[in-house]
């Protein structure tokens, strides 16, 4: 007589087995004592380890749980960074002003078809001209109408980003999801 | 289908409420912990892998269908974690810290029995490879198809078969059950 496999006698006690392959098993059963026993025996493991008590929790976890995602209050140092972005970039603003008041300034004309055909050629046309422009290469740096040296633009635009990047990498790392 | 009981606090804490999602750890602490106790094998480690599983769910509670049972969700969470964790750092073979592991209150002579029989078979869980010691938490006591363990841990379904199969022989043989399954 061949014995049921391992497999089957597994999916048998997960009743997972189809009814006329578990009638098939059942039948067995009863003519066979060494597979009844192997049944038995997979059984008694079931059964211990549904009997596995819960095990007591000695301690309340939610307490660290909570505190871990509060957002902490910002130190004082943050704060200052903080406002001076703002004043930073407020001051950007007020200094591209001239800037925002010339585009805003220029017609600028609905899109349409002939209108974008239009834009198409003359962006080709300053390619073109530009092409010119920088040949032989020259560079200098661009002129603005009030009296600031380019000296000071470059240190003004590179403080704005440090403190940019200075303030976001603190907020960022201050920040409840970026845990070590 | 009923609606999850947690449901209100759920959607607290996706709105950012951290005391929100604290009553909920208080309400399934305990399966949780069990279930890293099961898996981990050591108590405190269980406890640390209960509250990691709690962060990891309070980060992905956004793609909990709230309608569902909040319990099984979280308990399957925790078996990741705790699969994961075992996997990034294999363990030692496991060996029982006796002060830590001890019951905390003493135990009548029955209670002692039973606290035995547990123990026995806990240090039998503890000394299954951890894929192993993942499909019985999940079929056993989670109560997941084999399809579901299968989606569960993205293994194919042929996997999970032999896994769980060939855990059950290892723990009968650890339990002292005849190892005559064939």
């Amino acid at each position: 007589m061949n014995h049921l496999s391992d497999e089957i006698l597994n999916e048998y006690l997960d009743d997972v087995l189809p009814p006329d392959a578990r009638a098939e098993v059942e039948s067995h059963l009863r003519d066979c004592a060494d597979c009844e026993l192997s049944l038995d025996q997979l059984a008694d493991l079931f059964f211990e380890l549904s009997a596995l008590p819960d095990a007591e929790l000695t301690r309340d976890l939610s307490a660290d749980v909570v505190r871990t995602l509060t957002p902490q209050p910002l130190p004082r140092l943050l704060k200052w960074m903080a406002l001076l972005q703002v004043a930073a970039a407020l001051t950007a603003l007020v200094a591209s002003l001239p800037l925002l008041q010339t585009m805003f300034a220029m017609d600028v004309p609905a899109i349409t078809l002939p209108t974008l055909l239009d834009l198409t050629l003359r962006f080709e046309q300053a390619v073109v001209e530009m092409k010119t422009l920088f040949t032989p290469y020259q560079w200098q740096m661009p002129r603005l109408s009030f009296e600031v040296s380019s000296l000071y633009i470059t240190v003004a635009v590179f403080s704005v980003t440090l403190l940019w990047l200075v303030g976001n990498g603190l907020l960022l790392r201050k920040s409840n999801l970026i845990r070590s | 289908m009923e609606a999850s009981p947690d449901r209100d606090l759920i959607l607290r804490a996706r709105r950012g409420d951290p005391e929100a999602f604290g009553e909920l750890v208080r309400a399934h602490q305990a399966g949780v912990f069990n279930v890293c106790y099961r898996m981990m094998g050591e108590r405190r480690e269980a406890e640390d892998m209960a509250q990691e599983a709690f962060l990891r769910a309070y980060e992905r509670i956004h793609t909990f269908d709230v309608e569902r049972p909040f319990g099984p969700w979280m308990r399957r969470v925790a078996a990741n974690v705790c699969l994961n964790q075992l996997a990034a750092h294999k363990p030692e073979p496991a060996e029982l810290d006796e002060e830590r592991d001890a019951d905390p209150a003493p135990l009548p002579e029955s209670g002692r029995e039973v606290q035995e029989e547990a123990e026995r078979v806990r240090d039998a869980l503890r000394r299954l490879l951890p894929h192993y010691r993942a499909v019985i938490e999940l079929r056993h006591y989670q109560d997941l198809s084999y399809d579901e363990i299968a989606a569960e841990l993205k293994i194919p379904l042929s996997n999970v078969k032999s896994h769980l199969f060939r855990a059950r022989k290892i723990l009968a043989e650890s339990l002292s059950h005849e190892p005559s399954l064939r």
